[in-house]
């Protein structure tokens, strides 16, 4: 009899440490400073007005737009129209809302959904500089604010939550694979529609484009399956054609076996939180 | 998070609400409001016995918007804790009605959530969406004073509206 593998506990904001000087210094600064304009870092951009965050656009997720259409809460054509007759005053929200193409409460939802999930990206780890450009707010407009610090507190709290489902962020990124089925485990729905999209070429942020779902969400069950051994990202093939000449060797890439045994997948969590400190 | 005065209202309101359960939320004045969050956040604080409320999302356990007072003062915490426990009742096989176990245009297998302790009530109902989601209301209520059976009619009704308008 397999017993249900328990998640841990989602973590609280209270435990949740902000580094010093925020996830972005220049964010903290904007914030102070009650800037408008367009944040950009190497993951996505954060729309910024009078120092709150507006919205959050990230390539790694569907934007709201794709939220929206993919199970029909809008069309296509209603988007469009609602672009063309409101993007330049940058009261697209409002006209969707007004015109009656969808309801307050559900715009709400929506677009508090897209913004944290977007910025989780965003404000993801980066070396490369950030840019802010003033003056530009984001064509939705208002809909629902949130503090700079709110959305940093949430990010950090992501990271912690992805870390404690399954603390090798591989999956994330990567095509994934499905691994044999262990025998007798039982998938809840939600998740069960990710597995099925797992083709070995589709990544998370793939999926949640044709599931119209947050990737961090997606994220969650694909760590979720992988801790299950339902899942692993796909190893890195070597170029078939060998090293290009004059490139360097490659570096052997440690390579991850397939953790099947239950007492290696604690000891790999031992050594990943061990790492970590 | 959420900075909006109570509304006033008469102790006859409950009364009328409970008869003409139906009728959109009223701002004084007769103006209708648009449902967003917060107008359906302060809906159900107008229930009897109602000490605070939350529409959270259960995948990540983030509050999107909360109001009123919340069990030990946080309502990040409490967010998180309620989150698990719609979770684990949506996800799990032996809550689902026996047919139509999944997810069905965004509606979740399971409706609502009850749990009673000695001095309060916890109804957690969850959000039928057109988009996919994962979010539920959360209404905690003073035992004493609370009408559970008419609440959760309530707060049914307000789920439905917070999405459809």
């Amino acid at each position: 009899m397999t017993t249900v593998r328990m998640p841990p506990p989602l973590p609280t904001r209270l435990r949740t440490q902000i580094p010093s000087g925020g996830l972005s210094p220049m964010l903290s600064r904007l914030a102070a400073e009650r800037a408008t304009g367009v944040l950009m870092r190497e993951g996505g951009m954060l729309y910024l007005s009078d120092g709150q965050v507006m919205y959050a656009e990230s390539p790694a997720t569907p934007g709201l737009d794709v939220l929206l259409i993919a199970r029909g809460a809008l069309d296509e054509d209603g988007w469009r129209e609602a672009v063309a007759q409101a993007g330049a005053r940058r009261l697209v929200g409002r006209f969707l809302v007004d015109s009656g193409r969808i309801s307050q409460g559900a715009l709400e939802l929506c677009h508090l959904g897209a913004l944290y999930d977007a910025a989780y990206f965003v404000l993801g780890p980066s070396s490369a500089p950030a840019r802010f450009r003033y003056g530009e707010p984001h064509w939705l407009g208002p809909v629902r604010p949130v503090p700079v610090t709110a959305v940093e507190r949430e990010t950090v709290r992501r990271r912690e939550l992805l870390h404690g489902i399954w603390p090798d962020p591989a999956a994330d990124e990567a095509p994934l694979v499905r691994a044999d089925r262990p025998p007798g485990a039982t998938v809840a729905p939600r998740q069960e529609a990710v597995l099925a999209r797992i083709d070995g070429v589709s990544t998370a942020t793939d999926i949640s484009r044709v599931l119209g779902r947050p990737a961090f969400h997606t994220l969650v069950d694909v760590r979720r399956l992988a801790a299950a051994g339902f899942v692993t990202p796909r190893a890195a093939e070597p170029d078939p054609a060998g090293p290009a000449p004059g490139s360097p060797t490659p570096v052997p890439v440690e390579e991850f076996p397939l953790f099947t045994d239950p007492h290696i997948t604690l000891l790999k969590r031992l050594r990943d939180a061990l790492e970590a400190l | 998070m959420f900075h909006r005065k109570m509304p006033e209202h008469s102790p006859l309101a409950h009364t009328l609400r409970s008869v003409n359960v139906t009728q959109p939320y009223l701002r004084t004045g007769g103006e209708p409001t648009v449902p967003g969050i917060d107008e359906c956040l302060l809906e159900a604080m107008q229930l009897p016995g109602a000490r605070g409320a939350a529409v959270v999302d259960w995948t990540s356990g983030l509050a999107l918007g909360t109001v009123g007072d919340s069990p030990g003062g946080d309502h990040e915490t409490t967010a998180a804790e309620a989150a698990e426990l719609a979770r684990l009742a949506a996800e799990h096989r032996a809550f689902a009605p026996e047919e139509d176990t999944g997810w069905f245009d965004g509606m979740c297998p399971v409706e609502d959530l009850i749990i009673a302790n000695r001095d309060s009530y916890h109804l957690l109902r969850f959000v039928p969406t057109t988009f996919d989601s994962s979010v539920f209301l959360h209404l905690w209520l003073a035992r004493s004073e609370g009408n559970l059976a008419l609440a959760r009619i309530r707060l049914g009704e307000m789920a439905g509206r917070l999405v459809l308008g």
